[in-house]
């Protein structure tokens, strides 16, 4: 029995329609909504249609499910909208189920590599058995020791997604913060560069040496450039970079390229002199640099045994040790603001906002709370070490010596939701890539798992006999991996059709919001 | 005369609910009336929601105040997170509905102005939404009336193909 007032809202919905509620609101409950769901939602009905097709429910579900990407201020040209350009992103990230993928770099270092990570799109890290740090060139393969000061092994570097950053954590209990456009920026080095290139290698193309300078200019930060025309032409030469890197396919590099031709000579002598020569040169930088003040890191002291993992953004790094803590700094004051106790030696960490998720040598993971220096959560189900873990919304996955990998969700209440049996061998490493889950083991092999099918491996890379996979990045389409046999590989899963898009994004990068993204 | 630190709530259709004055602030539509208001003892009238609604929204009001969600941990409100699992039992239950009464909740709950009511019967129909497999069993499920037309309903669900290998 309705009063006259109030007829049109209760009438109208008596027809029990979802169609019934005024538009704002459809638009609140479309926000909750997933991408399959919207599109499902908005395929019934002209209306229900128009609201789902909202830019902003699009770009926020973009932005939700590829955060790396949000840099990005715009969808690039060729999609026009948010929608297709996350349609295009979902493509992109299940390129592995087609098994498409191509070995594009391959060298062979004399010495395990711990970890490798992209530097630019053009360039990656590496850190070495032999205590070094190197830097490579994708172009022409050449690389260049970071004059660090003398460390000990270093169990892990990381490097900040804008490339401003990398960090080294070894086992004489330091952290380093080093500034990476300063350092590529120095003319210095450039001309040690270049020197070492004469030194060590007899070929010299000048097209490559040009694309090096290329790529170089396209990641230096120079805002008096004329920007759109000055972009376009930068993105042409990428692509020329691109195809390149293309023809070149399969590089096989071993250390002997970048010595000289004296090839009758006794490989080991050679090796150790070389080392001998590259460790003086190295000093050599070091001084120079330390005059310079060309590399200056920010050290971190405070652990009291060799550092294991360690993850870091803008302000802060946090670094689990041995010493069975978990310590949080501050890059600027260097100060260590909290330390986290541990009854074990931690051997990995993960942090998003307020939290942190710690694995440990005593098999458990562990959920913090970061500011309240607090346990909210222990996890046990591995039967030997955690090594690997990665945390994201309510999602942790850990990897163990126990040769499985567990996804945890931490909203529902038994906390573990699968377990990811399939390698022989200790897992090393480990990336969450959407929905896909990425591993690296002792047993050789690299698997792609999806979290969200039955059947979770979805493939699988052998690396050959005796190698230990020690590390792997996957990063807009490239799959980086490093061994305990040196070896470091890149695998590459993108289309042309992708090179293409990448290249939009770039523009989109540089044409609008570039004073983020280049400062 | 109501009792102190109560007040009358007016339905659509005339009921009338004695309050919490604290309870009905919940609403910052109330609130903001009970601002303007001086007469303690006035009426106030709902005029969009009839008497059935009302009680119900009393009740969740009622519920809540003596009960305040504690600072959910997980609840770090990012601004691209848009869980729809974290509905605590209790409201559950108070959302587990028909739909007509499910759907004039979420208008009362717009219209009062009570955040936490209106964010949670969203996320319980985004949740019937997700539950369903194919845009048949959506239109089936909302009494939704299907006005494209072949061809663009072709079109649509060919635009669309990809997001059914997409959970």
């Amino acid at each position: 029995m309705g009063s006259t007032s109030s007829k049109e809202t209760i009438r109208s919905l008596s027809d029990e329609s979802i169609v019934q509620l005024p538009e704002e609101l459809l638009f609140y409950i479309f926000r909750y909504l997933d991408a399959s769901s919207l599109m499902k939602v908005g395929s019934t009905n002209t209306y229900l249609d128009q609201i789902a097709n909202d830019p902003l429910i699009w770009k926020k579900l973009f932005f939700r499910r590829f955060p790396h990407l949000s840099s990005i201020p715009v969808p690039p040209p060729t999609l026009k909208t948010w929608k297709k350009y996350y349609h295009h992103r979902v493509k992109w990230s299940s390129q592995w189920y087609k098994k498409r993928a191509q070995v594009t770099t391959q060298i062979k270092y004399r010495k395990g590599v711990n970890k490798a990570s992209f530097t630019t799109l053009n360039e990656f890290a590496t850190c070495n058995w032999d205590r070094t740090i190197k830097l490579w060139s994708l172009s022409n393969m050449k690389y260049t020791v970071l004059p660090t000061k003398p460390i000990g092994s270093v169990w892990s570097i990381r490097v900040s997604n804008d490339y401003s950053k990398l960090v080294s954590s070894s086992d004489n209990h330091e952290i380093h913060v080093y500034d990476l456009p300063r350092l590529r920026q120095s003319d210095e080095l450039g001309v040690k560069q270049q020197e070492h290139k004469k030194k060590y290698s007899k070929k010299k193309t000048t097209n490559e040496k040009k694309s090096v300078l290329v790529q170089q200019k396209l990641f230096r930060q120079n805002s008096q450039e004329d920007k759109k025309s000055g972009i376009l032409q930068k993105i042409k030469k990428t692509k020329k970079t691109h195809e390149l890197l293309k023809s070149e396919s399969t590089i096989q590099i071993d250390e002997n390229c970048f010595t000289n031709n004296e090839d009758d000579e006794d490989e080991d002598d050679e090796e150790e002199e070389e080392e001998k020569e590259k460790e003086k040169e190295s000093e050599k930088k070091n001084e120079k640099n330390d005059d310079d003040e060309v590399i200056e890191a920010t050290v971190l002291t405070g652990h009291t045994a060799p550092i294991t993992c360690l993850k870091f953004d803008n302000e802060t790094v946090v670094s689990g040790s041995s010493d069975s803590t978990v310590r949080v700094w501050d890059q600027n004051t260097r100060e260590c603001k909290s330390v986290i106790e541990h009854t074990d030696s931690i051997w990995a960490l993960d942090y998003l906002d307020d939290y942190l998720v710690t694995g440990s040598k005593d098999t458990a993971v562990r959920w913090w709370s970061l500011p309240r220096e607090e346990m909210l959560d222990l996890l046990v189900g591995h039967t030997a070490p955690v090594s690997c873990i990665e945390y994201r919304d309510s999602l942790i996955v850990s990897g163990s010596y126990d040769s499985a990998v567990k996804i945890w969700d931490l909203r529902s209440f038994d906390r573990c939701a699968a377990t990811l049996n399939g390698h022989r061998g200790p897992i090393s490493c480990l990336q969450l890539v959407d929905d896909s889950i990425l591993t690296g083991s002792y047993d050789s092999s690299i698997k792609i798992w999806d979290r969200r099918k039955l059947n979770h491996e979805v493939h699988s890379f052998n690396e050959g006999d005796n190698c230990w996979i020690l590390s792997l990045q996957y990063k807009d389409g490239r799959l980086l991996t490093s061994s305990n046999l040196g070896e470091v590989k890149i695998i590459d899963f993108r289309t042309k059709e992708m090179l293409e898009v990448e290249e939009n994004e770039l523009l989109a990068r540089w044409s609008s919001g570039d004073e983020e993204t280049l400062k | 005369m109501t009792e102190l630190g109560k007040i009358k709530l007016v339905s659509s259709d005339s009921q009338e609910f004695e309050v919490d004055r604290e309870v009905a602030a919940m609403s910052q539509t109330i609130k903001n009336l009970l601002e303007a208001i001086e007469d303690e003892n006035t009426a106030i009238p709902i005029e969009n929601v009839k008497g059935e609604i009302l009680e119900r929204v009393i009740h969740y009001c009622e519920h809540h105040y003596n009960h305040p969600s504690p600072k959910n941990l997980t609840e770090n409100e990012n601004e691209y997170e848009r869980r729809t699992d974290d509905i605590e039992p209790w409201d559950q239950t108070f959302c587990n509905v028909e739909q007509p009464i499910l759907f004039e909740l979420i208008l009362a709950a717009n219209y009062l102005d009570i955040k936490p009511l209106l964010d949670v019967c969203c996320k319980t129909v985004a949740n019937l939404i997700k539950e369903c497999r194919s845009p048949e069993e959506i239109r089936k499920r909302f009494k939704i009336k299907n006005d494209f037309t072949k061809e663009e309903e072709e079109e649509i669900r060919k635009e669309n193909a990809w997001c059914l290998d997409e959970k």
